[in-house]
This record gives C-alpha cells, sequence and structure tokens, in this order.
C-alpha cells in the first residue's frame, strides 16, 4: 500500500478545516496505509448490505450516497466532492445500510477501517475532525429532509444547488458564483425526490430568473446570490466557520 | 374500454400548456401535458402531472405517445 503520497493531501486539507491539526497530526495521516483505484460515471463504489472494512474518501470526482426501494427507486442523500471522507462509520458500524455510487469519473481512496481506528485513537485533534464531519453529513441529512419534505419544487432545487456551490468553493473547486455543475436534471431529480421533468421545468424557472443558465445539455449557476434569494438559503448548517 | 383524452390549456410559467384530460367511464383519470422544447429529447412527449382512482400518481419517465399513456392507465387501473 502507498503511503506518505500526495492522493490524500485533498482529505487532510478537509480535514484541517475541521480542526486545528498540528504536524504530528499531519504525518500521522500521512502515514495512514490507503489503496487508490479508479471508477467510471455512475458505477457502484459501496453498495447497501456489505460488509465494509475499508472507509472510502474521495480524492477526486463526484460522488453520492443513495437508499432505494425494492423495486429500484433511487433517494440520493447526500453529494460529495473532492476530499469528502464518505463513510467513516465503517469503523463502528461495518454493514453498508446505504449504497454509495459515482455521479461523475471518481479516483477514491480506501483507508482500513481498523488504521482509521487506531488514528483517532493516537490522535485527539484528527478524532475531533472526523467526528465533526460526521456530525456536519448529519446536519446536512436534517437539512435535506426539510427540502425534500417541504420546500415547493424552485426552491428545493435551488437550495440543494446552492449547498453544492458552496461546498464546491469550501473544497477549493473554484468560484462558487459561477460553475458549470457536474450534475444533470437525473441527479438533481433523485436527490430533491422529484421526476426529471419536475426539475426541468424547476430549472427553466431559475434560468427564466437568472440565477442559472443552460450550456448545452449542461446547467450552470450563473448568479449564486439570486440562487441564495430564491433558496432562502442559510449556509449555518454547513457549520463551515466551525 | 378506452380512455378519452380531451385538449385542455395548462396554466404554466414555462410554457408547458397542452395538457389532456383523460377520462375512463366518464371519470377523470389522469392528467398529461405535453413537454416544451426545454426538455430536450423528450419534448413532444406526454408526462402524467396527476392521476387518479388508485393510479400510480407520478412517473420517471414520460409517455412517448398518448396511445402509450392509454395502454398504461388501462393496464394499471382498478375494476370499477
Amino acid at each position: 500500500m502507498p503511503s506518505l503520497d500526495a492522493s490524500m493531501e485533498p482529505v487532510l486539507r478537509k480535514l484541517e478545516r475541521l480542526a486545528a491539526l498540528d504536524d504530528a497530526d499531519r504525518a500521522a495521516f500521512a502515514a495512514l496505509p490507503f489503496r487508490l483505484s479508479d471508477h467510471a460515471a455512475d458505477t457502484a463504489l459501496v453498495r447497501e448490505g456489505d460488509v465494509v472494512n475499508e472507509c472510502c474518501m474521495l480524492i477526486d470526482g463526484y460522488a453520492c450516497r443513495y437508499k432505494e426501494t425494492p423495486d429500484g427507486q433511487r433517494q440520493i442523500v447526500s453529494f460529495h466532492l473532492r476530499g469528502d471522507p464518505i463513510d467513516i462509520q465503517h469503523i463502528l458500524l461495518p454493514r453498508a445500510d446505504h449504497g454509495v455510487a459515482t455521479v461523475t469519473p471518481v479516483r477514491a481512496a480506501w483507508v482500513p477501517a481498523a488504521a482509521l481506528q487506531a488514528l483517532i485513537d493516537a490522535r485527539p485533534a484528527l478524532g475531533q475532525a472526523i467526528w465533526r464531519a460526521m456530525l456536519v453529513d448529519a446536519s446536512v441529512f436534517r437539512e435535506w429532509v426539510l427540502n425534500v419534505g417541504a420546500r415547493e419544487p424552485v426552491a428545493r432545487v435551488a437550495h440543494m444547488l446552492c449547498e453544492f456551490a458552496v461546498r464546491h468553493a469550501a473544497a477549493g473547486l473554484g468560484d462558487a458564483g459561477a460553475f458549470v455543475l457536474p450534475i444533470g436534471s437525473r441527479h438533481i431529480a433523485e436527490a430533491t425526490g422529484q421526476t426529471p421533468v419536475v426539475v426541468n421545468r424547476a430549472v427553466q424557472q431559475l434560468v427564466q430568473h437568472g440565477a442559472l443558465a443552460r450550456r448545452g445539455s449542461d446547467i450552470a449557476v450563473a448568479d449564486l446570490t439570486r440562487l441564495r434569494q430564491i433558496a432562502a438559503f442559510d449556509p449555518d448548517y454547513l457549520h463551515m466557520a466551525a | 374500454m378506452t380512455v378519452t383524452f380531451v385538449p385542455v390549456q395548462l396554466a404554466s410559467s414555462v410554457g408547458d400548456e397542452d395538457g389532456r384530460l383523460a377520462f375512463v367511464d366518464g371519470r377523470l383519470v389522469a392528467i398529461l401535458c405535453r413537454l416544451g422544447a426545454f426538455h430536450g429529447e423528450q419534448a413532444g412527449e406526454w408526462n402524467l402531472e396527476t392521476a387518479f382512482g388508485g393510479l400510480p400518481e407520478r412517473v420517471n419517465t414520460p409517455f412517448a405517445t398518448l396511445d402509450i399513456a392509454e395502454r398504461w392507465i388501462l393496464d394499471r387501473r382498478s375494476p370499477a
């Protein structure tokens, strides 16, 4: 297994945004064993029911977590981007209670759960960062329940895209105010509990309001301020200043 | 048994206005809408807006034609 490798730097940068780490923490993290794997878009990384003894960290690309009904209706419960540790719960809960899939082509790093547990035991600041990451994930899930349960279609799509844009910028992936989304109507539909047709209409209204723009078949954020107004987006639940 | 489609203009801020009320035995069972140009590959297809009387209220994929919509309605409609 490689170690002391630049591959894990996006994950370390994310953890440094969540807790104050010192050089010993960084060295301990850099010494973690891991394996890298590359995946095409729309492929499974973890399936519900799998017994998993590695935690998946997203090195590049976009992924989602999802639940499925027995007849295959998929509800995306969160999106993930570069640097996100995706399923740290497998340290304590080895059986996957949901799926993880790629959205775009992805490079993933897989860290043995036991090694991660040992790191948390040895380095309290890293443990705090990881705990905080999981608490923020839980906060995002709560916000998404509100989103799919209580917001009207246009605000629902706008809110989901605001979160995406803000997290995108926080991960150092570019300006939140104007960028082409790596997700299309189908993923937005699965994330907002609506049909692709309803999402297309919401996107069209957001285009008419100048908040989004169409670039060929892609959707772009054109005016994040406008998008935030329409969504009544308050990023406090992302705990970015924490 | 057949489905009777009655043209209707739907209120829409994005132009999806070409609607059909679908009746079976004089009862309204579904409302469909022909999708406008901004729907891309699905433009011209028929979206199920809502349904009544035990039919699923939403489907993720629009119907390519009204004939296909009719078959879908009749296949799933509970006996009166």
